[in-house]
C-alpha cells in the first residue's frame, strides 16, 4: 500500500458522499460546533471583563478576585497553575472557533464587494452588523493570541499593581482598547446572530397565539427585544471596560515609580481567607 | 398639484456587445396614487420605448415585478412613487439573478432549479385514489403549510441575502422555506435525514449566516426566521445521526 488513507475518505474525493452515498454529517456538527464556542467564549467574557472592572471599587476587591482564581484558599500564597489551565482552555476553544469562523469570511475581492455594497445599498444594519463582525473576529486574531500568550507565560503577574503596570508603564493601554472595542462588539452582534440562528431567546416560536400560525409581527417584535439586549450589552461592557483600563492606567500612572512591586492587601480580613 | 418626480434606472442589454451598463434618469409629473407599475410605463410610451421590465399580476401575486428600488429589494407593482418624499427613485434590476435586460432578470430559470434540488414535490409512496377524500390533515398543520405556501417566488430574499452574494450556490430562504413547507406536510413522507441530503451542507441550511436580508425584505411576510432556525436544528439533530 502506497499510503494508509482511509478507502471512504478517497470515496469521498471522488463522489463527494460517503460510500453509502449519502451526505458527510460533518457539515452539521461543524455548525453547531461554532455556535456552542461562540456561546461558551461569549460567556467567559461576561465574566471575565466583570471580574476585571471590580478594580474600580478598589485594589483590595480586584485583589481578593484575583487570589479566588489563584485557589489561594487551597494553596497557600495562591499558584498560577489555574491561570494557566484557564488560559489553555480558552485558547483552543478560540483556536477551534476562529477555524470555524473563517470559513464564513470573505476570502476575495468579488466576495467582499458583492456584500459590501449590497448591505449598504440595502442600507440593512444585520447584513452591516455582519460585516463589522467579521471585521472585528480578523482583529481579534492578532489581540486575543497575543493577550491570552502575555497571561499564560506570567499567570502569577495579575493584581492591582502588576496589572497597573502593564496598562501605563508597558504601554499596553491602547493594545486594550483595541481589544475591548473589538470583543465586545464581536460577542454580542455574535450572541444576537446565533440566537437567530438557533431560534433561541423565545425565536423558535413566533405562532400567533390567536392565528394559530406563524406571524412575522411576532418574530420582529421579539427580534427588536433581542436588538435591545443586544445594544444595552455592548453599552454596558463597553462602558465597565473603558472605565477599567482608565482606572488600571491611573493605578500605572501613579505606580510609575515602584514597576514591579507587587500589591500587598490593606485590610486585614483579606489576609485571613 | 403634482410635483416632478426624477426615476433612475438601470439600463443594459448584455446581449448588445455596444451596450454599457448605465443609469438613465427620466423625468416625469407624477400622477395621483401612481405606482411603479404605471411609471413605468409612462417612461415607455412616452421617453424611451426601448426600456424592459416585467409585470405581469400587477397586484402583487405573481412575483414577477421585483427589482431593487431605492437600494430595497421589493415588488414595483406594490410601490407607490409618493413613498418616496425627495421625488428621487432609484431602480436596478436584482443581483444575484441572471440579467436578460435592464430590469428584467431571469427569476423563473433560477426557481425551477431551486424547485427541482429541493424535490419540491410530495414524496408519497401511496398510490393517488382521485375518487376518494384525501387522508385528513390537523387543521393546525394544515394552516401552517398553507401560511409557507404564499411566497411568489418573487426572489427578493434572494437579492437581499448577503450569504448569496457570497456564495454563489446558497440554496436561499425561499428553498429553505420549501424544505420547512415538506417537512411539516403528513402527507410527505420524507425523513429528516432525506432532507439532509438536499440542503444539509454549506451551500444549504448550514450556509445560512442569519443576515435576515430575506425576513426583512419579503413581501409576503413568510416567517424565514423561524423556519430556517426550525430546519438547522432539525439537519443538526440528523448530523448526530449515523
Ligand atoms: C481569533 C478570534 C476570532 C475569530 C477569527 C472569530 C471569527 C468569527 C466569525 C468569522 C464569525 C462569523 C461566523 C458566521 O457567520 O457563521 C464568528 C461568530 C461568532 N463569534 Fe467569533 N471569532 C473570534 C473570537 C471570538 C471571541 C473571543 C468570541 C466571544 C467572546 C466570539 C464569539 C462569537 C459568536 C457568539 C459568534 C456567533 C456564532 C454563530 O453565528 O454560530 N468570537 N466569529
Ligand atoms: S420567501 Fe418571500 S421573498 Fe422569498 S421568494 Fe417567497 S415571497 Fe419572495
Ligand atoms: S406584477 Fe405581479 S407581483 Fe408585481
Amino acid at each position: 500500500m502506497a499510503n494508509d488513507v482511509k478507502n471512504s475518505d478517497l470515496i469521498e474525493l471522488i463522489t463527494k458522499t460517503t460510500p453509502q452515498r449519502k451526505k458527510s454529517r460533518w457539515p452539521a456538527k461543524l455548525d453547531d460546533l461554532q455556535s456552542l464556542t461562540g456561546l461558551i467564549l461569549v460567556i467567559f467574557l461576561m465574566f471575565h471583563l466583570i471580574f476585571d472592572s471590580l478594580i474600580i471599587f478598589g485594589n483590595d476587591a480586584m485583589y481578593k478576585i484575583t487570589k479566588l482564581m489563584e485557589l489561594d484558599f487551597i494553596i497557600e500564597g495562591g499558584s498560577g497553575v489555574p491561570v494557566t489551565i484557564m488560559g489553555v482552555t480558552v485558547l483552543v476553544i478560540i483556536a477551534i472557533h476562529a477555524a470555524l469562523g473563517i470559513r464564513k469570511m470573505p476570502t476575495s475581492y468579488r466576495k467582499y464587494k458583492a456584500i459590501n455594497t449590497l448591505s449598504k445599498t440595502m442600507n440593512h444594519l444585520d447584513s452591516r452588523l455582519w460585516i463589522l463582525q467579521v471585521i472585528t473576529g480578523f482583529v481579534l486574531f492578532f489581540t486575543v493570541t497575543v493577550h491570552t500568550y502575555m497571561m499564560l507565560s506570567n499567570p502569577t503577574d495579575i493584581g492591582p499593581y502588576a496589572s497597573a503596570d502593564r496598562f501605563f508603564s508597558e504601554n499596553m493601554w491602547i493594545f486594550y482598547i483595541v481589544l475591548l472595542v473589538a470583543v465586545v462588539l464581536h460577542a454580542f452582534i455574535g450572541l444576537y446572530r446565533v440566537s437567530i440562528k438557533r431560534g433561541w431567546f423565545g425565536l423558535s416560536n413566533t405562532t400567533n397565539s390567536k392565528t394559530r400560525t406563524f406571524d412575522k409581527k411576532v418574530s420582529v417584535a421579539k427580534r427588536n427585544n433581542l436588538k435591545k439586549i443586544r445594544n444595552y450589552l455592548i453599552a454596558f461592557y463597553l462602558i465597565i471596560g473603558l472605565v477599567s483600563i482608565a482606572v488600571y492606567t491611573y493605578k500605572g500612572y501613579e505606580h510609575r515609580d515602584n514597576v514591579g512591586e507587587r500589591y500587598n492587601p490593606s485590610s486585614a480580613h483579606l489576609k485571613n481567607i | 398639484m403634482s410635483r416632478e418626480i426624477t426615476i433612475s434606472v438601470f439600463k443594459f442589454d448584455p446581449r448588445d456587445k455596444a451596450s454599457k451598463p448605465e443609469f438613465v434618469d427620466y423625468k416625469m409629473q407624477e400622477d395621483p396614487g401612481m405606482s411603479l407599475f404605471i411609471a413605468l410605463n409612462k417612461i415607455r410610451e412616452t421617453l424611451d420605448d426601448d426600456l424592459s421590465f416585467d409585470f405581469v399580476c400587477r397586484a402583487g401575486i405573481c412575483g414577477s415585478c421585483a427589482m431593487i428600488v431605492n437600494g430595497k429589494p421589493t415588488l414595483a407593482c406594490k410601490t407607490l412613487t409618493s413613498q418616496f418624499k425627495d421625488g428621487h427613485i432609484k431602480l436596478m434590476p436584482m443581483p444575484s439573478f441572471e440579467l436578460i435586460k435592464d430590469l428584467s432578470v431571469n427569476t423563473g430559470k433560477w426557481m425551477d432549479g431551486m424547485s427541482k434540488r429541493v424535490e419540491s414535490w410530495i414524496h408519497s409512496s401511496k398510490e393517488m385514489d382521485y375518487t376518494k377524500l384525501e387522508d385528513k390533515v390537523e387543521p393546525d398543520v394544515a394552516q401552517e403549510v398553507f401560511e409557507l405556501d404564499r411566497c411568489i417566488e418573487c426572489g427578493i430574499c434572494v437579492a437581499g441575502c448577503g450569504t448569496k452574494a457570497v456564495n454563489e450556490n446558497f440554496v436561499g430562504a425561499v428553498g429553505l422555506n420549501r424544505v420547512a413547507r415538506f417537512q411539516i406536510d403528513p402527507n410527505d413522507e420524507r425523513t429528516d435525514a432525506d432532507f439532509y441530503e438536499l440542503v444539509g451542507d454549506d451551500d444549504g441550511i448550514f450556509g445560512c449566516m442569519s443576515l435576515m436580508g430575506c425576513e426583512d425584505n419579503c413581501p409576503k411576510d413568510l416567517p424565514l426566521q423561524n423556519r430556517i432556525a426550525y430546519m438547522r436544528n432539525k439537519l443538526i439533530q440528523v448530523g448526530k445521526q449515523k
